[in-house]
């Protein structure tokens, strides 16, 4: 009997219950996550070859230590050469990337918009990049200027601790303008390097006809005179199979201005033509 | 007694209330196709004798983003910005009156950086012709046995300077059908008479492709001569239109020509 009227009491304490049970509903619960980016649903690797040269424009052996940086989604990736110059960057998601290149000494070079698409199982490939090591022996020392009433004569001494060196006329860029520190920023058409000339004795001589200063506009001095080298001529491929351009290497072009960028350009002290 | 006390303690608590119904769904996430950016690079302009024009401006550049037409142009640095693409690949046509039209295509992934194309030189339009060509087989002076080609083209002007200087590709060939794309030797020339119209061309068979072995006494070698520009970058275009790779520069004038081998 008392088994009975515990049961009941049971059920009429689950009826109590139950109708507790169908009071007002919760507030809803919070919004799910946000979808994934699609652009993060395929990832890829991006990989190339680089090569290191020193600054008598020959290949070195050991293409490592090369840092290669891009930009993702504001976050700085960096991965290092190898052995070999090779480097890759895995995971990548769809995109544009910009990358730069950067070795301690080295002219740090830029290689802009490469359009990356996973979705294969192949690399994006970046075209060969060729870091060249900033001048100090083949850099200029000192110029000594002869100035006469139509031209102004340029001697040019590198370092004397590389008189046996000749250096190639192409890795000269003569800068001519009215800023008293000329660049390749204001001094546009100034690139005489093909008339300058060893000596043969370890200096490198250049005429000026003076007609040709001031450019198109001919306007009044004075004029100032830098001369730099930046070793962009080299030597000898480091990969055999190379599509690098001798003449072509060691500079990129600047986006914001269309300008050639060299990165490791040294120039030498100004000197003034009156 | 205990069961009792259980069963109603576990009522107690599930009368807390039910569980609210699900919250709505989160915010799509971002497509692929949403991620935009600009194709950006610049345009070089040059004469038709391939010297460096001082007008950089105003270069038509236009390509199509699913059925719209974008078209803007070069600013007086030459720079061209095509804002706002999709990913995708696209033709981009580069267009000035009086100079060559050429196309190039180019695969996008958009995202966060624009895709930077350095710097494309386009040339003024090849406005020269080919007037006439004369021709002898001459017996070469350097070994009295083989054969050389003396020739003189005539062109239209101006004359032929430092300044307007012309270039000349010629093509031989067994096949009347000779042309920049079917060829067996090629030779390019600029040897002329500084100030005049004419080209004066040395061409030595010996040693060259067009020797005994590809041809027999009394056989008919089909040339064809084309006026190119000097100096120019290799910018060659995939033709989706036609298949075809489209050399750029362009050759200008042609006109075909022949000789019999000599004995």
């Amino acid at each position: 009997m008392s088994k009975t009227i515990a049961c009941f009491i049971s059920i009429l304490l689950f009826c109590y219950s139950c109708k507790k049970e169908t009071g007002v509903p919760g507030p809803a619960g919070p919004a799910g996550n946000t979808g994934l980016d699609g652009s993060l649903l395929d990832t890829g690797t991006i990989s190339g070859n680089l090569a290191v040269y020193d600054e008598f424009s020959w290949p070195l052996a050991d293409s490592s230590g090369v840092a290669v940086s891009l930009d993702l989604n504001g976050t700085p990736v960096s991965t290092t050469s190898d052995h070999s110059g090779n480097y890759y960057f895995h995971g990548l998601p769809s995109g544009t990337y910009n990358l730069t290149y950067q070795k301690p000494n080295f002219g740090t070079m830029k290689v802009f918009g490469i359009s990356h698409s996973p979705g294969s199982n192949l690399h994006t490939i970046v075209p060969e990049v060729y870091l060249l090591q900033n001048p100090v022996k083949t850099a200029v020392d000192s110029i000594r200027m002869t100035d006469s009433y139509y031209y102004v004569f340029l001697t040019i001494y590198l370092d004397t601790s590389s008189l046996s060196y000749v250096q190639f006329q192409h890795n000269f860029m003569l800068l001519i303008g009215t800023d008293p520190n000329p660049s390749t920023a204001n001094t546009t058409g100034s690139i005489l390097s093909n008339y300058i000339t060893p000596d043969g004795s370890g200096a490198y001589s250049l005429v000026i006809d003076k007609s040709y200063l001031g450019g198109i506009n001919q306007s009044s001095g004075p004029y100032y005179i830098s001369v730099g080298t930046y070793n962009r001529y080299i030597r000898a491929f480091k990969n055999q199979y190379s599509l690098f351009d001798t003449g072509m290497g060691g500079y990129y072009v600047d986006p914001s201005d269309g300008k050639f960028v060299f990165p490791n350009l040294k120039l030498s002290k100004v000197i003034t033509v009156p | 007694m205990i069961f009792v006390m259980t069963l109603a303690s576990s009522c107690t608590k599930s009368a807390e209330g039910i569980t609210g119904p699900a919250g709505p769904a989160g915010a799509a996430g971002r497509s692929v196709t949403d991620q935009r950016s600009a194709i950006t690079g610049y345009v070089v302009l040059a004469t038709q004798f391939t010297a460096t024009d001082s007008l950089t401006d105003s270069v038509e550049v236009s390509t199509v983003m699913g059925d719209s037409a974008l078209s803007v142009l070069t600013d007086k640095t030459g720079k061209f910005v095509l804002p706002g693409l999709k990913s995708g690949t696209y033709r981009i046509m580069f267009r000035k009156a009086g100079y060559d039209s050429i196309a190039i295509n180019i695969e996008h992934s958009a995202g966060n950086a624009d895709q930077f194309i350095n710097i494309l030189q386009i040339d003024g339009t090849l406005t020269t012709r080919i007037l006439s060509q004369d021709m002898q087989i001459l017996p070469s002076p350097f070994d009295l046995v083989s054969k050389y080609l003396n020739l003189n083209t005539l062109i239209s002007g101006p004359a032929i300077t430092n300044v307007t200087m012309r270039y000349m590709d010629i093509y031989f060939s067994s096949s009347p059908d000779v042309n920049a794309h079917n060829y067996l030797y090629t030779f390019n020339t600029y040897t002329h008479n500084e100030g005049t119209n004419t080209f004066n061309s040395q061409i030595f068979f010996a040693g060259t492709d067009i020797n005994s072995t590809r041809f027999q006494p009394g056989d008919t070698v089909y040339m064809k001569s084309y006026i190119v520009p000097p100096y120019s970058f290799d910018t060659s275009w995939f033709d989706t239109n036609t298949y075809q790779t489209v050399s750029y520069p362009y050759t200008g004038d042609s006109l075909s020509n022949y000789f019999i081998w000599p004995n």
